[in-house]
């Protein structure tokens, strides 16, 4: 009896209370689909996926080379004279230069990041 | 492509066919909106909802697992979509200790078709708008999305006894929002 009520009670709802979509529903959800696919064809990564792994893992390796030489290297006297003096004045534009740079790069990454969340 | 099963279209979406998602969409659109809309109650917001739905199921049919069925595993999207416009972090139910007597066992079949005669789709919609939260979305899922009571529980984190419940009380106040809503019509004819 109660499966019996159910059943008319399921096909009652089907009937009046199903809400339908939009005619172009679906064509709305394909096109959609279709211009991010389309986009992400396009949008070619500026640089390839590996090429900064490789960097760093160059990078490390020359490191290491370098301090392993460095170990067996006796103290040998350059062939030539490499001296620049460097007044006060160019370390504290050198460090105004990295405050500025790493501040604006601060800032570019979070709004990036408030950007793809409001998306 | 529309008689197919959903995991043979998915293989076919999967494999480059983005065409044959029409058929995906065409079959689910109108339970996907239908469950977005008795969760949000704005027929434009949840056409909108419906389609992000459908756009995000897209891209992350390759995490599709096929552990569920499909219509499960699109549904959960809804849930938790619709709930995030409607900024809710999960459903809301208050705890149902009440035994259900004998009174409510009544046939409510019985009496919303002695009850219903004309304009039947009208008073229906405005009977399950006019149920709580939890008990219109409960029904939605278990008579419209054809979801059994385990799948509701692992969907909306309400437990297996309260589903239960809340599904016998969403049918005795269907009826009692259509008796009232009968009643007051047949005073406006009066």
């Amino acid at each position: 009896m109660r499966m019996q009520e159910d059943k008319k009670l399921k096909e009652l709802l089907i009937k009046h209370a199903m809400e339908e979509t939009s005619a172009d529903f679906t064509n709305t959800v394909m096109q959609r689909i279709q211009s991010a696919a389309a986009a992400k064809a396009y949008a070619k990564p500026l640089l390839k996926q590996k090429l900064p792994k490789t960097l760093i893992v160059v990078f490390i390796l020359v490191c290491i080379v370098l301090i392993v030489l460095s170990i067996f290297m006796q103290d040998a006297q350059l062939p030539f004279l490499f001296s620049v003096k460097l007044t006060a004045k160019y370390f504290s534009q050198i460090i105004s230069f990295l405050i500025a740079f790493w501040v604006i790069m601060l800032i570019n990454q979070l709004w990036n990041k408030k950007k793809v969340q409001t998306l | 492509m529309n008689n197919h099963t959903d995991q043979v279209i998915i293989k076919e979406v999967l494999a480059g066919n983005t065409a044959a998602y029409t058929a995906l969409v065409n079959r689910y659109r109108n339970m996907v909106f239908t469950l977005a809309y008795n969760i949000i109650l704005n027929r434009e917001d949840a056409e909108e909802v419906a389609q992000d739905i459908f756009v995000k199921a897209f891209n992350a049919l390759r995490s599709f697992k096929e552990q569920s069925a499909f219509s499960t595993w699109l549904y959960r999207i809804v849930v938790n979509t619709a709930l995030n416009k409607k900024k809710l972090r999960r459903f809301t139910t208050v705890d149902i200790g009440e035994q259900i007597t004998s009174e409510e066992q009544e046939n409510v079949y019985s009496l919303l078709q002695q009850h219903i005669s004309r304009d039947q789709k009208k008073y229906i919609q405005l009977a399950m708008n006019a149920l709580r939260d939890d008990g219109r979305i409960c029904m939605t899922m278990f008579y419209l999305n054809e979801l059994p009571v385990n799948e509701i529980h692992e969907l909306t984190e309400i437990s297996v006894a309260n589903i239960k419940v809340i599904l016998h009380r969403g049918r005795k106040h269907l009826y009692d929002q259509l008796h009232g809503l009968l009643k007051t019509e047949i005073k406006n004819l009066i």
